[in-house]
């Protein structure tokens, strides 16, 4: 599945990589992803084993600059993605927050990427 | 997902015979009938959790140690369609608001928690219902003005 080989994939940029939400002894700086939608691709027999997933994928630090220098590598390495199974990953937006639902603020940067792959 | 457009240049030949300010407030309105579909929508995708009330009182604990009193709202009854200026005299434009601060860690997520992007849903799921519903006001508001 897609999402193994993004945690995979991840895990080259940043050692914390957590699917949906931090755990609570999280570590920082770190990364978290959410399958936000799953588009089947649909043809005339119906659906195949393809489809176009949208992540979003979050930088997280106490710092400014090594969120946005962590996105950075995260958006790089999205970009370059193409293996047996993913066809292509595009960039679609960025937005940069802070998020002060913690103790110590975090300064995070969300990234959305649509890949084309086998699901 | 795709949605069907036809009948632009029509359309460009009906509102090309009003006055610009007639034409502005025929799409004004047309504009504002999608932004309500997306309202409705928004309104049946966003969370409604049991545990909570409208109007309760809760108590916030700041960082520094102190506490301030808020009032809770719930994020579907605060969800309204704004008129609001374009920036560009081309366009008109009208926003869908959400007047509840959490609304935006359930759209995105926080450290916390995984993101519930229910107004995405919204606007994906209805595009079609969003220019039909603006093409039906606007023709009518064509066909009240006499072209």
């Amino acid at each position: 599945m897609v999402d193994y080989k993004l945690v995979e994939r991840l895990k080259t940029l940043c050692p914390n990589v957590y699917p949906g939400a931090a755990p609570l002894d999280y570590q920082r700086p770190c990364i978290v992803y959410n399958r936000i939608k799953t588009d089947p691709t649909r043809d005339l027999d119906d659906s195949d084993d393809t489809a176009t997933v949208t992540f979003q994928i979050d930088t997280y630090s106490t710092l400014q600059t090594e969120a946005i220098s962590l996105a950075r590598s995260v958006r790089d390495s999205m970009k370059a993605w193409q293996d047996d199974d993913v066809q292509c990953a595009a960039y679609t937006a960025r937005q940069d927050m802070i998020d002060n639902t913690t103790e110590t603020q975090l300064y995070r940067v969300m990234h959305y990427f649509e890949v084309f792959t086998r699901d | 997902m795709s949605v069907n457009l036809t009948g632009f240049a029509d359309l460009q030949r009906r509102l090309e015979r009003l006055s610009k300010e007639e034409a502005t407030k025929a799409g004004q309105a047309a504009n504002r009938a999608g932004a309500v579909v997306v309202r409705k929508a928004a309104i049946q995708e966003a969370p409604d959790s049991p545990k909570t009330t409208e109007g309760e009182v809760r108590t916030r604990h700041n960082k520094g140690g102190s506490t301030r009193r808020e009032v809770h709202h719930k994020i579907k009854n605060w969800i309204k369609v704004k008129k609001t200026r374009s920036t560009s005299a081309t366009e008109v434009q009208n926003t869908v608001a959400i007047f509840a601060y959490q609304s935006l860690f359930v759209q995105f997520g926080s450290i916390h928690n995984a993101a519930d992007p229910f107004f995405q849903r919204a606007v994906d799921n209805n595009k079609q219902s969003i220019i039909e519903a603006m093409a039906k006001v606007l023709n009518r508001q064509l066909v009240r003005r006499g072209v």
